[in-house]
Formats: C-alpha cells, sequence, structure tokens
C-alpha cells in the first residue's frame, strides 16, 4: 500500500492489526477512521470501547468531544 | 547562607540531583553486592543536611557540603567496620591501607568520576537479564533519587508493585553477577538494552497516564540527562546514543503545548506552535546531524527523524506527510510492531486528508 491511500484502504489494513484489538489509541484511530468516511454510528462504537478502557482522564476529555462531534452528524 | 526556612525545599531539589551521583559512586566504591549499604550512606548524609541546615541556615556550596559528608562517612565505615576487607573490586586494593583509604574515596568524588560510576550504574540497573519495568523502576530510584512513591505515582501504580520490582532488581545483580562496567566487549547489544530503557522512560513521562505533572515532566527529564551521559562519554557517544536524544529533544520541546489551562489535551493539529520550544528543536537537529552513521539508521534515526519534520514544519497543514509515512515504511520494516503499522496507516491518510 502506497503513502496516497484511499480512507477505506487505510480502515481496512488498520482492521487487520488483530494485536492492538484492546488498546484505545487503536480504537481511537478506527474511530477517527469511520468518522472521516462519515460512518458515524461505527466510529461511535469504537470511541465508547477506547473510553471503556482508557484510564487518563485528559484522555477521555478528548474521546467524549469526538463522541460529541459524531452526535452532532447522526 | 540561606535562610532556614527554605531547608525542606532545597534538600528536595538536591535530592532528585545529587543522591542519585553520590549512590552510583558509593555503589563503585562498596561494589554492587553492597548497594543497599551505598544507599543508606546517601540516605543518612541527607538527613544530617536537613538536621544541620535547619538550623545553620544552608551553606555556600551545598553539593560540597554533601560530597564531604558522604566522603568522611564512608572512610568512617571502612576503617570501623573493617568493611573493605568485605569489598572485592577494581579499587578494593586501595581501600585496605589508610595511606590510600582517604584519597581513593576523595578521588571517586570528582566530576569526571562521577560521570563514570553513573555510566556503570546504568549498564548494571539496564543488564538484559532485568525485565524492561524493573529496569526503569530501579534506574529512577538509584540514578535519579525518585523515591517509591513517586515512581509509583508515575506509573499510575502501587509502592508494593514498585518495591517489589527494586527488589527483585538487586537480587539479580547478586544472582547474575552483574558486573559495575561499561561493558566494551558486548557493548551494542548491552548499549541497545540500556537505550531501550532510557526510551521507555521517557516515553513513561511523556504519554504517562499520571495527572501529576512535575513527575512527568522528571521522568522526562532524567531520561535525557542520563542519555547526555551516553552521549559525552567516548565509548557510549555512538550514532544511536546521540540519535535518542535528538528524538528525545524534539519530542520534549512540545511539552507545553500539548496541554491547556486545565490540563486537557491539545491535539498536534491545533497546538500553538510559538510554545515550542525552539532552543531543544536545535538541540534536537544539532544532535540528529551527529547521530549519521555509515552503519544505517536504527529505529531511534528514524523516529528522531519523523519529530524533525513535525518540529520543523510551519503548520499542520505545511507538514510533509509524504516524508512521514515514507519513514515509518522505513521503520516498519526494520522495527516491525503493530503499532509502527498503525502509524503508518494513519499518516498515510492524513497525507490526502
Amino acid at each position: 500500500m502506497g503513502y496516497a491511500a484511499t480512507i477505506e484502504e487505510g480502515l481496512r489494513s488498520l482492521l487487520e492489526i488483530s494485536e492492538l484489538k484492546d488498546n484505545y489509541y487503536y480504537q481511537t484511530a478506527v474511530g477517527d477512521f469511520y468518522l472521516m468516511s462519515k460512518e458515524f454510528n461505527r466510529a461511535t462504537d469504537y470511541y465508547l470501547e477506547a473510553l471503556r478502557t482508557c484510564n487518563s482522564r485528559s484522555q477521555k476529555n478528548l474521546l467524549k468531544k469526538k463522541l460529541d462531534s459524531c452526535k452532532e452528524f447522526m | 547562607m540561606t535562610q532556614p526556612g527554605n531547608v525542606h525545599q532545597l534538600v528536595g531539589h538536591l535530592f532528585r540531583q545529587e543522591a542519585g551521583k553520590m549512590a552510583a559512586v558509593l555503589t563503585r566504591i562498596f561494589g554492587l553486592h553492597n548497594i543497599e549499604q551505598a544507599e543508606d550512606i546517601v540516605q543518612d548524609t541527607l538527613l544530617q543536611a536537613l538536621s544541620a541546615w535547619k538550623f545553620k541556615g544552608i551553606p555556600e556550596n551545598p553539593q560540597a557540603w554533601l560530597y564531604t559528608v558522604a566522603k568522611n562517612k564512608t572512610v568512617d565505615l571502612l576503617r570501623t567496620q573493617k568493611r573493605r576487607h568485605e569489598i572485592e573490586n577494581d579499587i578494593s586494593v586501595l581501600l585496605k591501607t589508610e595511606w590510600t583509604l582517604v584519597p581513593t574515596v576523595k578521588n571517586h568524588f570528582l566530576k569526571n568520576e562521577i560521570d563514570d560510576s553513573q555510566l556503570r550504574m546504568i549498564f548494571a540497573c539496564c543488564h538484559p537479564s532485568i525485565p524492561y519495568e524493573s529496569q526503569i523502576a530501579l534506574t529512577l530510584k538509584t540514578l535519579c533519587g525518585l523515591s517509591t512513591s513517586e515512581i509509583a505515582s508515575g506509573f499510575l501504580t502501587n509502592e508494593e508493585t514498585i518495591s517489589k520490582r527494586i527488589y527483585r532488581a538487586k537480587e539479580k545483580f547478586k544472582t547474575e553477577n552483574i558486573q559495575l562496567e561499561v561493558p566494551v566487549n558486548d557493548l551494542e547489544t548491552r548499549l541497545d538494552a540500556v537505550l531501550k530503557s532510557l526510551y521507555l522512560l521517557f516515553n513513561e513521562g511523556y504519554n504517562s497516564n499520571s495527572t501529576n505533572e512535575i513527575i512527568r515532566e522528571d521522568l522526562c527529564s532524567e531520561a535525557m540527562r542520563l542519555c547526555i551521559l551516553l552521549t559525552e562519554n567516548e565509548i557510549t557517544g555512538q550514532p544511536q546514543s546521540f540519535a535518542l536524544l535528538s528524538l528525545m529533544c524534539l519530542q520534549a520541546s512540545r511539552f507545553d503545548a500539548r496541554l491547556d489551562d486545565q490540563g486537557e489535551i491539545i491535539l498536534l493539529k491545533d497546538q500553538d506552535r510559538s510554545k515550542w520550544n525552539s532552543k531543544l528543536i536545535g538541540k534536537g537537529i544539532e544532535y540528529l546531524k551527529q547521530s549519521q552513521s555509515k552503519q544505517g539508521a536504527t529505529e531511534y534515526h528514524l523516529e528522531a527523524s519523523i519529530a524533525a519534520c513535525h518540529a520543523l514544519a510551519e503548520d499542520f497543514d505545511a507538514t510533509n506527510w509524504k516524508y512521514i509515512y515514507n519513514v515509518y515504511c522505513e521503520l516498519s520494516m526494520i522495527k516491525p510492531s503493530p503499532v509502527i503499522e498503525m502509524n503508518k496507516q494513519c499518516f498515510g491518510v492524513c497525507r490526502d486528508h
């Protein structure tokens, strides 16, 4: 895959990385890709999962902002 | 003399700066197997300072005061307890006679000897037989003068866990017969382990979940201080050491811009780049130049190149995403990992959107 990947190709490659399924950085990244693809329901699912696994208050707040931006479009 | 009221604050600051240095020097004298002895003397010295300075005020040169007390305590201990006969290292013969005992102890408190002792200690703490999490805890405790509770706060764990990690690491000193030396013969492998540990230590401070900003910045600055020690040494000042130091400087340059006044994260694209520390960026670029090597780039070279690309971009939109993506591709070849793969995909798409 070249650097000029589309969002869909990037997302497909990202979903193949099974080792990071429980990592909130990964869940956030996948959520961001769905957000860019305007798939707000799926983005919300990933952000909520990230919110569940994340311990940091500031990271949680960032995820809440992302969730709010999803809600605006849903 | 400083007023007695400031004693607690200054001793706290000195503890950070000097405890690690004194512990390294004294461990060099007593041997790695007697590290607790060295730590006891450091503790006694600081308690004596606290007690004396409270009434008399802080001396003009508190560092020299501490070193003199530590030297005297060491000499007294070696004399009275016949401890010198239990020491078996390259200087033990000099500790066995009264003629050479005092000058030998004094010489080990000279600047270059302190640096040498700390380097030896870094290699001991980051010995490959010690698990990484214990290496970091031991380094922070022994070389950086952080208390067990401060380390626990930095790692979001409890003191008991940290104490166990440190205890197990110290046991390894004995069971693995780890030597207090800069390993010339096995340098590359051992230096790799040290750099990895310092890299993790820095990242722990930079990405930590801990809400204690002081601890987080301390973790980063201690990792940088120890990395500087490596670069300043003729043997350990290898290209990969400079590359790691470059990476640390470039990352640390963004420290003040990453959080707002409420401690909330500010994403890279929204950061006020005028808050980035230009002095640290300059140093990072300079160290990156010094890290050039005929042997090719290490993971630290590549990560520092990515950080430099961000640091030199005028604004977020002007970032050379194509370059960053290509470096991630190279990175994923020399250090394949799911995290690198994830970043690669993210930056690949970032370039176009």
